[in-house]
C-alpha cells in the first residue's frame, strides 16, 4: 500500500512563503491567452496574468541564498542571450521554434563559453539537494523506486549541451518540488539516473548539473 | 477466347482489383451520443505523437466520427510529439495525422507529457496561448491544462485560484499522469496527494489523463470519475492490471474518445481505432451529492488480467524502454 504524504498537503502553501526566486516570466509579444470560438471566455486567464502571491519571505539558509544569487545571475546572462536573437513566440511555422531555441541556446552557450559544474549549484548548495533527493527517495517503496527510475534518462549531462530530444523530461515529483529553492520560469529542476540537473527551458540546455543524488 | 470476352475479363479484374487496393476510408460504426441541441462536443486523445501508422488509422476513424458528430475541438493529454520535434515531426505526427480534423476547423488544446518540449507552447495548433498550463471555457464547461511533469506550487497556487474563480457546471482538469491507474506507471500518489482535495474541494467531477498507453476508466473516487485515454498513438497491449477501482479497461488497440456535455449531463464513448466502442456511459450532476455515472459497454475484447495491485497503488514494471 502507498503511504500517502498528507502531511505534505500544506507543502504547496508554504513553499510560496519560502519563495526568494521566483519570477513571472512577461508574456510573449503576441501572444494571447487561448480562448474558445464558440464562446466568450471573459475569465480565461493564463499563468502570467496571475498576481504573484506577495508573503513575507522566509529567513533562507547561507547556502540557498548564494544559490538564489546564482541563478539570478543566469537569468540576467539569459535575459541578455534573448535580446541578441529572435524571440521564440507563438507560431504556425515549427521551423521558428526550433531555429529561435537553438539559436538562444547558441547565444547562451557563447556568453558563458567557459561555465563549469558546480558555478550555480555550489558544494554546499548540492550538499543539500543531494539530502533532500535522497531522503525523498528513501521514503518511496522499492516498487515506486523502481518505476520512478525507469522514467528517468540515464544520458550523462554535460554543462551548456542541449538537452536530447529523444530523451524524455522525467517527471520531477511534485512532493520534491515543494521543499527544494524556487527557480524563475526560465530554469527548472529534471532528474537523470544519477544526477539533477539545471535546464533552461526556453533554450532547451543543461545550465548545471550534480552527480550522485540517489 | 474471343477477344472481346477477354477484354472485358481483363477490365473487370482491373476494376475489381483497383476497388480492393483502394485505400477504405473507415466508418463510423456505432454513435452512442445523445447530439443535443447546443452541446459542447469534443474528442479526447493521448500519447499520441508516434508519426507511426495506427496514429493515423486513429486520426482517420475520430475524421468518421467527426462526420457523425461533429465535435469542434480535441483535447490532448500530453506525449504529443515522440522522439523528437524537428519541424518534420509537427507535421508527421500531428499535422499529418489530423489533417482532416484541422481542415475541418477543429481546435486542439494541448497538455504537456514527459515525451514533449515545453517550447511546443508555442506551436500555435497547439492552443496553449504561450503557457506551460493554462485554463479555457467551452459553453458550461470550463478545463485546466496542467503540467503535470513540473507541478510546481505557483502552478498549484494558480489551479485553486482558477478552480474557486470559474462559476461553469464543468470544470475539467486534463493533464498527462493519472492519479489512478494500473498499468505500467501505476497511479500518480505524488500528484494525487496534491490534486485531489483541490479537485474535491471545487466541485471537480470528471477528470482526463493519458501516460499509461491504454484506455480505462476509474471507478468514481470522492466523486470524481477518472479517465484515462493514453493510447491514440501508443499501445501497450495486455498492460492493464487487476484494480478494485477499474470500472473498464481496454488496451487491446488503438483508442480515442468523444464527449458530449448538454446542461448537467456528460456522455462519453471510448472508440478504437477499427471503430469498435469498448466504453460509453452517462454522468449526471446532482445537486449536494456525487455525480451518478451509468456505462459500462463490454470491451470489445476482454481484457486481460496479469497480476493484482493495491487500489491506488503502484504497480511492478518492466525492465527501462528506449525512447521512442
Amino acid at each position: 500500500m502507498v503511504k500517502l504524504k498528507l502531511s505534505l498537503l500544506g507543502a504547496p502553501v508554504l513553499g510560496l512563503l519560502t519563495c526568494v526566486a521566483c519570477g513571472s516570466e512577461a508574456p510573449e509579444k503576441g501572444a494571447t491567452p487561448p480562448t474558445t470560438k464558440e464562446t466568450p471566455a471573459p475569465n480565461t486567464t493564463t499563468p502570467a496574468e496571475t498576481p504573484a502571491t506577495k508573503e513575507p519571505a522566509q529567513p533562507v539558509s547561507a547556502s540557498t541564498a548564494e544559490f538564489n544569487k546564482r541563478v539570478a545571475a543566469y537569468v540576467d546572462l539569459h535575459k541578455k542571450a534573448d535580446g541578441q536573437v529572435p524571440s521564440l513566440k507563438r507560431t504556425d511555422d515549427p521551423k521558428e521554434i526550433s531555429s529561435r531555441e537553438i539559436a538562444l541556446g547558441d547565444a547562451i552557450r557563447s556568453l558563458r563559453a567557459d561555465a563549469r559544474p558546480g558555478d550555480i549549484m555550489t558544494p554546499d548548495i548540492a550538499e543539500e539537494f543531494r539530502r533532500l533527493i535522497k531522503k525523498d527517495y528513501r521514503t518511496r517503496s522499492r516498487e515506486e523506486q523502481k518505476i520512478f527510475l525507469d522514467e528517468i534518462p540515464p544520458f550523462r549531462p554535460t554543462v551548456n549541451q542541449r538537452y536530447p530530444s529523444e530523451w524524455p523530461l522525467a517527471t520531477f515529483p511534485a512532493t520534491l518540488l515543494d521543499v527544494m529553492p524556487k527557480l524563475p520560469d526560465r530554469v527548472e529542476y529534471r532528474l537523470l539516473r544519477d544526477a539533477l540537473i539545471l535546464r533552461d527551458v526556453k533554450a532547451n540546455i543543461v545550465v548545471d548539473f550534480i552527480l550522485d543524488v540517489y | 477466347m474471343p477477344r472481346s470476352i477477354l477484354r472485358s475479363v481483363v477490365a473487370a479484374a482491373l476494376i475489381i482489383g483497383g476497388w480492393l487496393a483502394a485505400p477504405i476510408a473507415p466508418m463510423a460504426q456505432d454513435l452512442a451520443l445523445p447530439l443535443k441541441a447546443n452541446s459542447v462536443r469534443f474528442g479526447v486523445i493521448g500519447d499520441n505523437g508516434t508519426g507511426e501508422k495506427a496514429e493515423y488509422e486513429v486520426g482517420q476513424q475520430m475524421a468518421a466520427y467527426h462526420e457523425k458528430f461533429p465535435f469542434t475541438f480535441v483535447i490532448m493529454n500530453g506525449d504529443n510529439l515522440y522522439g523528437g520535434e524537428r519541424p518534420q515531426d509537427f507535421i508527421n505526427k500531428f499535422e499529418a495525422p489530423y489533417k482532416t480534423l484541422l481542415d475541418a476547423k477543429v481546435d486542439f488544446f494541448a497538455t504537456l507529457g514527459n515525451h514533449d518540449d515545453p517550447n511546443q507552447r508555442f506551436y500555435k495548433p497547439f492552443n496553449m496561448g504561450g503557457q506551460r498550463y493554462y485554463t479555457f471555457k467551452k459553453g458550461n464547461a470550463r478545463f485546466f491544462s496542467l503540467d503535470s511533469n513540473y507541478m510546481d506550487p505557483v502552478q498549484i497556487a494558480w489551479l485553486e485560484k482558477e478552480l474557486k474563480a470559474s462559476g461553469s457546471d464543468w470544470k475539467i482538469p486534463y493533464f498527462h499522469h493519472p492519479l489512478y491507474a494500473s498499468g505500467m506507471h501505476g497511479s500518480q500518489v505524488d500528484l494525487r496527494v496534491i490534486l485531489e482535495p483541490l479537485f474535491i474541494k471545487y466541485g471537480v467531477d470528471v477528470v482526463f489523463a493519458g501516460h499509461e498507453h491504454f484506455y480505462q476508466r476509474i471507478k468514481p473516487q470522492q466523486g470524481i470519475t477518472y479517465f484515462i485515454s493514453g493510447a491514440a498513438g501508443q499501445l501497450r497491449r495486455g498492460d492493464i492490471k487487476r484494480a478494485d477501482f477499474t470500472a473498464v479497461g481496454y488496451d487491446q488497440d488503438q483508442s480515442f474518445m468523444i464527449i458530449e456535455i448538454a446542461d448537467k449531463e456528460m456522455t462519453f464513448q471510448a472508440i478504437t481505432r477499427t471503430g469498435k466502442t469498448v466504453d460509453k456511459g452517462l454522468i449526471v450532476q446532482r445537486p449536494g451529492a456525487d455525480p451518478i455515472v451509468v456505462g459500462g459497454a463490454t470491451p470489445a475484447s476482454p481484457t486481460p488480467i496479469a497480476k493484482p495491485s493495491a487500489p491506488g497503488g503502484a504497480t511492478s514494471a518492466p525492465a527501462p524502454q528506449p525512447p521512442k
